[in-house]
This record gives structure tokens, sequence and C-alpha cells, in this order.
């Protein structure tokens, strides 16, 4: 794609329109600076989020947010809403780690208090949160328990004494989409998650114990519990192999389905069905199982950080609680009502690396939330900033609700490797301070700063887009990497 | 007989590897063979044991997405490798008979094996495609 190709509607919203190929349903709005749509045109991203825009039921535009990046059918940083019940669902664009996501815990814990003991709680955070290719839990689970976790989501853990009222109505959904059903997922899925819940995963997953360095929204920041200098604890994964393996099943079981509704797709990575057909039904029933499943992997999680904490801090700072600011996902598919047109409309927000950023006064959010707007987080690269923001009226207006999820790749993993040396990137990182437990030198290299896009910028754009707003800046002091 | 192999291609979030093989089967094993060396798979040098299995899909991709993520599930979750692979395709079924080893090591995991522009085709000399794996 050339740049000839995008009209600019603002400095920081632009339109591939909807004539740019025969194909497409709708156009393409992405929120980017120049600079940042320029270096997009470097990889296909574009192009995904044209072929996105070719999906049976979409209303409105398909989005692309300031991170995205180059995926596999479907762009990363893209959202597409599709008519409920008769357009289409598609596991490609939700993608493989449903509801991959991250939760953000806050404290009252000073900085300078409890920097003796980071490298204790380092420590205590790799060995509480287990990490690592395939790596079991603690917890194995029955199968009626498996099926439990699956339709109950967060509740589960509730039940079990490692989660709290808060917890729960702090997390999106409040930890449970209604419609799951473990009797769509196959056995395959069962037997990779009976091991893997309150795991955290490898590739980009990780918890960071942050502090918060920067409060630029004072009333959103107090509602959220958020101080300068008191650490905060973020935590990145998913459904781990329960969800890889429902997303791979779907792809495939959904191949015949794209024939039989004579649907025609650029790519057979965004293969789908209509939300009414019984594929449609059977992999939304799944995928909502997998995405209660992770939402109760990163609440498992939640609770093991704690007993770190309380393992390391207690007795040596005043406080060593951890409360919940919000847990939220970015790879799911969700039903919402969204105003199209003049028109209030039940679509399905595929979101696919974009986070749902609701704005004041919108329905589903926690009360305390509801004149703020929904936290939203954006972890950045590993050893920079991470971003606390608020979502807006202009998300609800012009994004679906929606907004960015991270820095955003620029470098491929072949070449970051190549160019990075994992065993020097940590040391550099322990020499700013930063205390880092990583499961493998190559996996710490792909992940190192420089193959992603400057944080500060991504979120900038968001800013200047209207459609989330700045509330503080956390800075990294413990890293803990799959 | 033609050479077969693989190489990795640049991708900005993922892995992508290009192979080609002079036949159907052989550019299966050098996809397989590729993506365990994405994986950095080390395998025990003893213990080798069989292990067989039988696909069966509508098209070439599939069959091959279908191959890749079994192989993957042997991997990840049964913690087993393949030492030797041997293979026969006939039309829409896959016949494999493994020789695995217990995993010592993996450096990076694999999510899923995709579709993504995935085609296999014969360019006059022999058989092609770029497989796009989500990591």
């Amino acid at each position: 794609m050339e740049l000839k190709a995008v009209r600019k509607i603002s400095d920081y919203e632009w339109e591939i329109p909807v004539d740019y190929r025969p194909d497409m349903r709708v156009p393409v709005r992405l929120f980017a600076s120049r600079d940042m749509l320029e270096s997009s045109l470097e990889d296909l991203s574009l192009d995904q989020a044209v072929n996105a825009a070719t999906l049976p039921g979409l209303v409105g535009h398909v989005v692309v947010m300031p991170d995205m990046h180059q995926g596999y059918g479907f762009p990363i940083g893209g959202v597409a809403a599709t008519r409920y019940p008769d357009g289409v669902i598609s596991p490609g664009a939700i993608g493989y780690d449903i509801n991959c996501g991250v939760r953000l815990l806050g404290s009252q814990i000073r900085l300078e208090e409890a920097e003796p003991f980071l490298e204790d709680l380092a420590i205590a955070l790799d060995h509480y949160c287990p990490s690592g290719v395939g790596k079991q839990g603690h917890l194995s689970l029955t199968q009626a328990e498996l099926d439990a976790v699956c339709r109950e989501g967060s509740r589960w853990a509730l039940k079990k004494g490692m989660a709290s009222e808060q917890d729960l109505r702090r997390t999106e959904e409040e930890g449970r989409i209604e419609g799951a059903d473990p009797a769509k997922i196959s056995q395959r899925a069962r037997q990779r998650g009976i091991n893997q819940l309150g795991t955290l995963g490898s590739g980009n997953h990780f918890i960071e114990v942050d502090v918060v360095e920067q409060v630029f929204d004072p009333e959103a920041a107090a509602v959220m519990g958020l101080e300068e200098g008191m650490l905060t604890l973020l935590i990145h994964c998913g459904s781990r192999g329960l969800g890889h393996q429902v997303c791979s099943d779907y792809v495939q079981l959904l191949q015949p389905a794209v024939k039989r509704y004579q649907i025609k797709l650029p790519d057979r990575e965004l293969v789908c069905a209509p939300m009414n057909s019984p594929e449609g039904e059977d992999y939304m029933a799944a995928m909502r199982a997998a995405a209660n499943f992770a939402f109760c992997n990163r609440q498992v999680l939640a609770h093991y950080a704690r007993q770190a904490f309380e393992e390391v801090l207690a007795g040596k700072v005043k406080n060593w609680h951890l409360h919940q600011v919000y847990d939220l996902a970015h790879n799911i598919g969700k039903v919402e009502t969204h105003r199209v047109g003049g028109e209030d409309v039940r679509v399905c927000v595929h979101r696919k690396g974009a986070t749902r950023a609701f704005g004041p006064g919108a329905p589903g959010i926690p009360v305390e939330y509801s004149k703020t707007g929904q936290p939203v987080f954006v972890p950045g690269s590993m050893g920079t900033a991470s971003w606390v923001l608020v979502g807006t009226e202009g998300s609800m207006e012009r994004s679906f609700g929606s907004s960015c999820h991270g820095a955003g790749r620029v470098m491929s993993r072949s070449r970051a490797k190549k160019e990075v040396r994992g065993e020097r990137l940590r040391n550099e990182l322990q020499a700013e301070g930063i205390h880092i437990r990583a499961g493998s030198m190559a996996g710490l290299a792909e992940e190192a700063p420089q193959a992603y896009k400057d944080v500060d910028d991504v979120v900038k754009a968001v800013q200047g887009a209207g459609i989330a707003k700045k509330v503080a800046r956390l800075r990294p002091v413990v890293v803990i990497k799959g | 007989m033609k050479e077969r192999g693989f190489k990795e291609v640049p991708h900005t979030a993922d892995w992508a590897l290009q192979v080609w093989a002079p036949d159907l089967s052989g550019l299966f094993h050098s996809a397989a063979q590729g993506m365990v060396s994405l994986m950095g798979v080390e395998l025990h040098p003893d213990s080798l044991s069989a292990h067989f299995f039988s696909l069966k899909n509508s098209d070439p991709e599939s069959l091959l997405v279908a191959f890749l993520s079994e192989l993957l599930f042997i991997t990840q979750e049964q913690n087993q490798g393949f030492a030797h692979l041997a293979l026969a395709i006939d039309g829409p079924v896959l016949h494999a008979a493994l020789s695995t080893a217990p995993v010592m090591r993996i450096d990076k995991e694999i999510k899923a094996v995709t579709y993504h522009n995935l085609d296999i085709h014969w360019d006059g000399d022999r058989y092609t495609a770029t497989i796009t794996f989500d990591v």
C-alpha cells in the first residue's frame, strides 16, 4: 500500500476509503501520527486491515490503533464490528491467545520502602507464578473443575478463596462472560488447560512490578488508588494452551463453513461463520469458555503475586496489600451495543491487540469509574514505561469503545535476535535498577525495547485522537518474563 | 532428487518460514524440521520410542496445518520431540511414523500454526510454501 491511498482526517486520524479495493465492505479508520502511519507501510498491517474490511456483516469502519503491526490475517491493533446476529464471527480476528489481557494491581507501598527487597520480590514472584514454555501450574484441576472455570471464570477463584468481590467487580465482564459452554471445547483443549491454570506462559507475557512515576489525571488516579511513588503490579497473559487449541480447532472446523455460506475471503486465516449459524454459535460458546479460563488465570496469578508480596514484604512495609485496579481483555469478541449511523446497533466487536476503552457513563463498567471512564492499560516494551489511561466519549463515538493495547512491534523477532544479545540486555536493564527473571535469553532478546515502538508516542496518538486520556505513567522495577 | 529445505523469513510480530521440496511429503518434512528449529528443541540423546499418527483433510494446506499442529502438541504438551520422521501422503491422507525422544529444552513456544497466506504451489521445479506461526 502507498501513502497516497490514505486520506487525512486530522493529525491523528486517517482513512482508507471503501473504494480502495472492490471487495471492501467498509472503510478503514486509522488512529496514528503521520510518522507512525508511514512506518506502518513497511509491513503488511494496512493490507491486512483492508482484508479485514471484507468480512460479511461489518458495520461502521474497521479501526486500526497506533500500535498496529502485521499479524496473521487480521492486523494486531485491529477492531472490527459485525452486525449481531447475522454478521460473522471470525476466530482469526480474535487470535489464538483468546482473552490475552492485562491486569493492574495498585498498592500503598512506597518504592523507597520496598527497594531493599526488590530482588527477593523478583525471586518470590518467579517462584509463585510459574512461567515458561508449556509450564504447568501449582493447581491440577479435575474435569469438573475445568468445566466450572470455563463457565464461571474468576468467580471460580472467588469460591476457592483466591479472589475478592472487589477483584471481580473490577474485571471486564466481572471476570465471567455469559454464554460459555465447555462442551464446545475439544478434549485436546481440555488436556492442555487442565494443568495450566495460574501460569504465565512465554512469549511477550510478563509480570512486572512498576512504580507510579507521574500522575497526569489526579482525579482518575485517586479513584484507581494510584499515587506517585507507589508500587503497582501488571500481569499480562491469556488462556494458555486451552485458548490456543480452541482457536486452532475452530480455524480448521470453520473452513468448510466459508464455502457453505458462500463467503469470499482474501486470506483463509480470516475464516468465519455467521454468528447465528451452528458453526458460529459453537465457536462463540467455546471462545467464551476460553475467555473465562483466561480471566480466572489472571485472577489466580494475582492471588499468587499477593502471596509473594506478603512473604517478602510483611512486617517490612506498612501495608503490603495489592488492590485490583482493573483487568481487561485485548484479544476477544464481545457482543455490545454501539451507535452507528445515528442508531444503536448490537454488534460483535472483534478486538485483536486492542483494548476495550469505555468512556464515562458507559454501561458495564464499575460504578466508581463511571465518572472517569474505564481504566485502560498500555504496557510498554520490556524495561520501558507502561501507561494507565481511561476511555473517553471519543472512543465510544469513533472506535467502538476501544483503544490501543501496547507499544507495537517494529522489528522482526529474527532481526531482534541477531541485533540483541539476551545476556547483555539483561545486564543493561539490571544496571538501570530493573530486577529481571527470564526463562530464555533468546526470548528476552526478541522482546528487547528496540523491537518495539516508543509507547509514549503510541499514547500521545490515542490521546491526540481523543480515544483515550492519560492518567499515569509507570516505570518498571521488577520484570518476570516467561 | 532436488534438495529440500527451509529458511526463516522476516515477520514483524510472529515467525514465518519458507519451505521447499521436490515432492509434497518432502515439503511437509521440511516444514516440520523448520518448525522445531525455530522453537530451539533439544532432545534427550537416548530413549527413542515410536509414535504413529494419521490425518485426513480436504486440501494440502489444511493437511499441512493439521500435521504441524499435531507435532506441536506432541512436542509442547507430551514433551516428545521427533528425532526421525517418515511420511507418506496419499491424496487427502497423511501417515506419519516418528522416532521420538523426551524434550530436554525448548527455547520458544509456538502458539499455533496459521493459514495466513498459506499456499502450497508447484513453481515448475519444486513445491514451495510460506508458513506463519503465532508465537
